[in-house]
């Protein structure tokens, strides 16, 4: 397995760096779309740091930043279900189909390569260079943070490869991604930190998985969340999900089509 | 010698879905939508030899491609046996899949953007293939299709006919049993198809790799099949060598000629003396006789042309899968 992943992390890093002006406009994204959270945080707490409660600009900034570059790593908007929608639709399936590795596996290293790629050259750089930009103290908790963002890479891979499966029947995810990066977007925590959200909406907030994705290891990171809680749901939460796609692999493998001659 | 597949009356059908066009059947499209059974492969029944080379032709739609998806273990067939290797390919697709290589003619397995010895190396790894024998057979195979300069070229660089060995290489990195070629001379220069050709005979005569291969080619089904299995609207036509085939139905043999002037049909009647001749108008100045060649040579046909025409130039066009499956329905 060992070698299979570095394969792929070769693999990833070719096609992730083949198109050099890409990488580098997909770089300077990062960095505008970091400047200017950072700038909308820094009035809102001018204009009255009372709404913010016990969240100093500093960890709001921190929280932010991370967020943004840590969703390039993640990439939740190009995910495995991307890759297999594209190839249901072009048929070039069948050639992952045909592999003695199951779909599932070949997904995950996929993925697995290409957050780790994204990691090295995207998050890491940009939210070290922005955190000497707008002279931020380092005050995070690393350990508590690394185990959470794992279980949550863990957790969207698991949405994603459900996502997968249902390509398989629908063929195609349009209506399906709006609903699901919507969800991502705004339940997460991702854009807006959920301490913002009116309570009924966090009343149902805290039933759906996205929260841990994104907003419980970043509180982590910033020092204000529960570590252990939060590893017990993400834990619960990829286990549900994990046995919803084995469920839906059985039934989708039967009914598999290979579109094109 | 044993059978590496057998199939027994296995029947393929597709449902689709049939949009009605029209304002009016939008809301009718979503409440009742109207599906459409269609057969695509029915009562199929054959078994290969190991060792075999087999050419699975037949027109457009015939059913050849959803036969290599069931073999290898992708659809499942609504009814009817399929053993690859003595098990059920769909049951056992993880293992079946070690000994098998396929290669789509319209479909790469190499990734796009990336060298193509860096899938190979992927591919190395998924098929846990030792670096010793990943280094000979890339080595090799590159060697034989001429490829070696170009598997540091991403895959986006590639013509089509170094994309296609270099497939064909990956296909065989993990050294299978069974090679599924599906088309795999489709738009292909008549050189690349020759090295294509050599190379998989070659491989069978070393190796003895079983290949099934589907093509519209002839040359392809002449230069490499020891059998055909001939299918159209998803039934079989005939399973045997090429020989009988042509033995069997085919009795004609197109001659394209090209004249110096308008002749219409009716001023090649001293052609009436050969029996059994088509004379069919190409365009203003071509014209296709399709003739009967158990009767008569082309010689005579042309050297009677000669004497009462002005030809320009003549040629005698290749057999067409179609023309063979129009000649066996």
């Amino acid at each position: 397995m060992y070698r299979v992943l570095c394969a792929y992390l070769k693999q990833q890093y070719s096609s992730l760096t083949a198109y050099k002006s890409a990488f580098c406009m997909t770089l300077v994204n990062v960095f505008i779309r970091i400047y200017a959270y950072a700038m909308l945080w820094m009035t809102l707490y001018k204009q009255n740091a009372s709404l913010f409660g016990n969240i100093d600009l500093n960890q709001m900034l921190l929280y932010s930043i991370f967020s943004i570059s840590l969703s390039q790593a993640f990439t939740w908007w190009d995910g495995p279900h991307i890759y297999v929608e594209e190839n249901i639709k072009n048929g070039r399936i069948i050639c992952d189909l045909l592999k003695p590795m199951e779909l599932k596996t070949q997904l995950f290293l996929r993925t697995l390569s290409s957050t780790v790629v994204n990691l090295c050259i995207f998050t890491i750089p940009s939210f070290l260079i922005s955190t000497c930009f707008f002279k931020l103290e380092l005050n995070v908790n690393i350990i508590g943070a690394l185990i959470t963002f794992v279980l949550g890479f863990l957790l969207l891979f698991s949405m994603n490869y459900i996502l997968s499966l249902i390509c398989f029947l629908s063929l195609d995810l349009e209506g399906y991604l709006y609903i699901f990066h919507a969800l991502i977007a705004f339940c997460s925590g991702q854009v807006v930190p959920l301490w913002f959200y009116p309570d009924f909406l966090l009343g149902i907030i805290n039933w759906l998985p996205f929260k841990y994705v994104f907003y419980e290891p970043l509180l982590l990171f910033i020092r204000n969340g529960n570590l252990c809680q939060t590893v017990c749901f993400q834990v619960i939460w990829i286990f549900i999900l994990s046995l919803i796609g084995r469920f839906m692999w059985k039934c989708v493998s039967k009914k598999i089509v290979v579109q094109g001659g | 010698m044993e059978n590496i597949i057998e199939i027994m009356n296995v029947r393929k059908i597709y449902r689709t879905y049939q949009k009605k066009s029209g304002l009016k059947n939008i809301i009718k499209n979503i409440i009742y939508p109207d599906f459409k059974d269609f057969i695509a492969v029915d009562d199929m029944s054959f078994f290969i030899r190991k060792g075999d080379i087999v050419g699975y032709i037949g027109p457009n739609g015939a059913g050849k491609s959803t036969t290599i998806k069931m073999l290898t273990g992708i659809l499942m067939p609504n009814s009817g046996m399929i053993k690859v290797f003595g098990k059920d390919p769909l049951e056992y697709r993880k293992e079946n899949s070690k000994h098998i290589g396929v290669v789509f003619g319209q479909k790469s397995q190499l990734w796009w953007d990336i060298p193509a010895i860096e899938s190979l190396e992927l591919l190395k790894g998924i098929y846990k293939v030792p670096d010793c024998d990943f280094k000979d057979r890339v080595e090799k195979y590159a060697d034989m299709l001429q490829v070696k300069e170009f598997l540091n070229l991403p895959v986006r660089q590639m013509s089509l006919g170094q994309r296609m060995k270099c497939d064909l290489i990956a296909a065989l990195i993990h050294d299978p049993s069974i090679l599924f070629l599906d088309e795999p001379t489709i738009g292909l220069d008549v050189a690349t198809k020759d090295r294509l050709r050599e190379f998989i005979l070659e491989l069978n005569r070393t190796k003895k790799v079983t290949v099934f291969l589907t093509t519209h080619d002839m040359q392809d089904v002449e230069k490499l099949c020891n059998r055909v299995i001939l299918i159209n609207h998803g039934r079989m036509l005939y399973d045997g060598d090429l020989e009988s085939v042509k033995e069997k139905y085919i009795r004609y043999r197109n001659l394209k000629v090209v004249f110096n002037k308008t002749y219409s049909i009716d001023e090649l009647k001293f052609l009436k003396d050969f029996q059994d001749l088509r004379i069919q108008n190409l365009d203003d100045k071509t014209m296709l006789i399709q003739y009967n060649y158990k009767l008569y040579s082309v010689t005579d046909i042309v050297s009677c042309l000669l004497k009462n025409t002005e030809v320009a130039d003549f040629s005698i066009k290749d057999l067409e899968i179609e023309d063979v499956i129009k000649e066996v329905c």
